[in-house]
């Protein structure tokens, strides 16, 4: 694998001023496919934009949909990251992974939106179909497709940081130290906030169930 | 919680028609909600990880159309938004120094107000004295119409 000491050398299409973040010594970060997308839309390709938006529109979709419960404004609230994405590219700076960087995007759009509304937890549901990777018995799947309303409701009534965490980790399966680092949390404190979702998650649907 | 539509019940349609309620151990809705048995841990990590089907199929397409119609896109940039964000500061600063200046101006503005007339010519020596120590004090400028110099009265009256 190619590692990139300075994380942007000669793909960085402008100096940026030297400050107290830029004195910090860089971290080596694996050049993966994705950060060589993310240099290529900073230089201007629009196929490498797409090829970034195919890749990870169904996890952003998944996070906001678990988030909302509403696949519309899910799909708008992605759209909104990769617009960010975009804007960010000439900016991008290879200091963690790229599932970091763009989680971090999403979370903040997500509070953004949470903000704008300030919404009270909708109990409509917007019916979607679900694949349940793990079986493929049809019993199993008629059983998890029956829960699923339930299981949205309960998502829903967790706290934004608790359900984010959990998302992040059960759904995305990102790291601890990644999702510190998109939630500007210490790792235990993240490791709190998933076994707290977890305990609640169960409670609350034993509760509406 | 699942709500499952059946049939209405003969017994049902009667207490409708009639208005009559219905009498039973259960309630309406306790007969008619169908309950979930109880829900294992391992089902809860199986809706966690699941993830949705199908995306629509042009969501790319439609994502990259929004990202280029963008009429604010070009304000995305660095320096774009650097002029804005200084034109902005600048416009606000002009706005700010101009409101100042016209406070300031309005504030010493003359206001012309004729509070006493008086001849000095037949006043008293206390009387000069006691004018020409208010004058002294005043903070506003006042315009004597027609005056004998005050410290020539005072040195008249003295010698």
């Amino acid at each position: 694998m190619e590692y990139c000491a300075s994380p942007l050398s000669s793909w960085q299409p402008q100096s940026r001023p030297l400050g107290k973040w830029e004195m910090s010594e860089p971290i080596p970060i694996p050049i993966d496919e994705d950060i060589r997308l993310m240099f290529e839309v900073a230089a201007g390709d629009k196929n490498a934009l797409r090829q970034i938006i195919d890749k990870w529109k169904k996890p952003l979709i998944n996070f906001f949909y678990r988030s909302l419960g509403s696949y519309t404004e899910s799909e708008d609230l992605a759209q909104l990251v990769f617009i960010k994405l975009y804007r960010a590219a000439e900016r991008y700076e290879a200091r963690a992974k790229f599932s970091t960087f763009l989680f971090h995007i999403a979370r903040r759009v997500l509070l953004n939106e949470f903000r704008r509304k300030t919404r009270k937890p909708v109990e409509y549901i917007d019916p979607q179909e679900f694949h349940y990777e793990q079986s493929e018995d049809p019993e199993i799947k008629r059983r998890l497709k029956e829960i699923e309303e339930l299981f949205q409701l309960a998502i829903r009534k967790l706290p934004e940081k608790h359900r984010s965490a959990l998302l992040l980790y059960k759904q995305q399966q990102l790291s601890y130290q990644e999702i510190a680092e998109i939630m500007k949390a210490s790792e235990n404190a993240v490791k709190t906030w998933i076994h707290r979702a977890r305990t609640q998650l169960k409670t609350e649907m034993e509760v509406l169930q | 919680m699942k709500h499952r539509k059946r049939s209405i019940t003969d017994e049902e349609l009667d207490a409708l028609l009639s208005g009559k309620p219905i009498t039973s151990t259960d309630t309406f809705v306790e007969r008619t909600l169908i309950k979930v048995s109880p829900i294992h841990e391992q089902e809860i990590e199986q809706l966690l990880t699941s993830q949705l089907a199908e995306i629509n199929p042009d969501f790319t397409e439609r994502t990259l159309a929004r990202i280029e119609s963008q009429p604010a896109m070009r304000f995305g940039f660095p320096a774009m938004r650097w002029l804005i964000k200084s034109g902005m500061a600048a416009a606000i600063l002009l706005i700010g120094i101009f409101s100042y200046t016209s406070w300031q101006n309005h504030g010493a503005s003359v206001i012309t107000t004729q509070v006493a007339e008086a001849n000095l010519a037949e006043m008293d020596l206390e009387e000069l004295l006691y004018l020409e120590e208010t004058l002294s004090s005043a903070k506003v400028l006042i315009e004597l119409e027609k005056t004998v110099p005050l410290y020539y009265l005072i040195a008249d009256a003295d010698s």
